[in-house]
């Protein structure tokens, strides 16, 4: 409880003195450029997913520039050869974890876009071609097939309105192959390796958008980390707060599958859209 | 703008200064919705010593810490692999490392021993609503 025996204007004036203060001592640490602070967020965003990983399976970053330091890709113009990204393994196989690399969905070959991290299966290439609509053909293009994704993840730091959420679901189902509305099948294990895949969220929700959110989460196999401190809560696998795939999906054994697995998992598959 | 948030915004980039000070805004528009339709609640708070005066500061104080301190302690809690014994290199000039972490740990902490001083919890900190606010205000012992 506040103190009540100072007055409302000597309190304020103790808080301004004290804020001035603040302000000169660490003024340059937080008045970062707009985009350091995004950048910020989004390697938070990576931090928790990692932290959750770790408790599965092994991490170790690949492809170190000269000085040791993992270089990060913040573009998808960049090739990604020539950039770090992280090997998770995990009985036995060895998954991807990199950023801004390229998904070429199954719906078909022209709707490409670049989530902010993506999970990759063990086999998984980055295809680069030259096409004259990309950067008058100066540039490759680079990019990954749908089918080689166990999980795309997208980070916004914006409060979680409602288009935002929906569009998410868009950016979901073009980046998964395995999912199909169309099928039932349980995508989810709460003992699964992989988290389902999360849109994380920076901004602040209001109760009718946590209801979305709530709405959101029972209809499709996705995490919406919504706010940066409940988001280390449930991105952490003590609570069993997120949502986990089913490994099955992404087994390397041979075992025979059901037809209807198989139709999902063929690799052209008609788009119920 | 509040000179509280003036000095909190100084050196911020427009796109956020506006950010924060629309976030205030809001804030002061549901603490007049509240006057008028929650009054029990907003007298209640007084009575515990959050006047209106004081709680448009902790408006300011909020959402300095939500819009532009919490972003940047986000990434400084890495995995035990990466961001700490392995730098990250974002772009030519940002480098995610240890002594960054360090830096904004020391800045977040003092931030936090600023408001505790003028009993301003975390939790008060990390409210979304005004509405919220009021509610934790309302419910310490």
């Amino acid at each position: 409880m506040a103190k009540k025996t100072q007055s409302d204007e000597a309190w304020i004036a103790t808080v301004t003195t004290a804020v001035k203060a603040f302000c000169r001592e660490y003024k340059v640490i937080y008045a970062v450029k707009a985009r350091e602070r995004a950048a910020s967020f989004e390697i938070g965003c990576l931090h928790m997913l990692l932290t959750n990983y770790e408790q599965v399976g092994a991490l170790l970053p690949m492809n170190l520039n000269e000085k040791g330091e993992f270089r990060y890709l913040t573009s998808p113009n960049g090739n990604p050869e020539n950039f770090s990204w992280i090997q998770l393994s995990v009985n036995g196989r060895d998954f991807q974890i990199r950023q801004q690399v390229r998904v070429q969905s199954h719906w078909h070959n022209d709707i490409a876009f670049c989530p902010d991290i993506v999970v990759l299966k063990p086999d998984a290439s980055v295809q680069s071609v030259l096409d004259e609509d990309f950067a008058n053909g100066k540039m490759k293009f680079f990019s990954v097939k749908s089918d080689q994704v166990v999980s795309a993840h997208e980070c916004k730091s914006l409060s979680p309105f409602p288009e935002l959420l929906v569009s998410f679901l868009g950016a979901f189902q073009a980046a998964h192959q395995w999912y199909d509305p169309r099928v039932s099948y349980e995508y989810l294990n709460a003992q699964g390796i992989h988290p389902a895949p999360c849109l994380f969220i920076g901004g602040d929700s209001r109760p009718i958008q946590r209801r979305m959110i709530k709405a959101l989460e029972a209809e499709f196999p996705i995490n919406i980390v919504s706010g940066l401190h409940f988001g280390q809560f449930k991105m952490s696998r003590k609570n069993r707060a997120a949502k986990y795939l089913n490994d099955d999906m992404f087994a390397a054994t041979t075992k025979p599958r059901s037809a209807r697995r198989r139709r999902l998992l063929l690799p052209n598959h008609e788009s119920p859209f | 703008m509040h000179p509280i948030l003036n000095l909190l915004v100084a050196g911020l980039e427009t796109e956020e200064k506006e950010s924060v000070s629309r976030r205030v805004e809001a804030m002061n528009s549901e603490l007049e919705y509240l006057r008028e339709n929650k009054p029990k609640d907003i007298a209640e708070a007084k009575k515990r010593g959050w006047s209106a005066q004081k709680l448009q500061v902790l408006f300011c104080l909020n959402s300095f810490y939500q819009r532009i301190l919490a972003p940047l302690w986000a990434s400084t809690t890495p995995p035990a692999v990466l961001g700490s014994k392995i730098p990250i290199r974002y772009g030519k000039t940002i480098v995610f490392d240890a002594k960054r972490n360090a830096a904004i740990n020391k800045m977040g902490s003092n931030f936090l021993q600023l408001c505790q001083r003028f009993q301003i919890q975390l939790t008060m900190l990390e409210a979304q609503r005004t509405s919220d606010l009021i509610w934790k205000i309302n419910s310490q012992p």
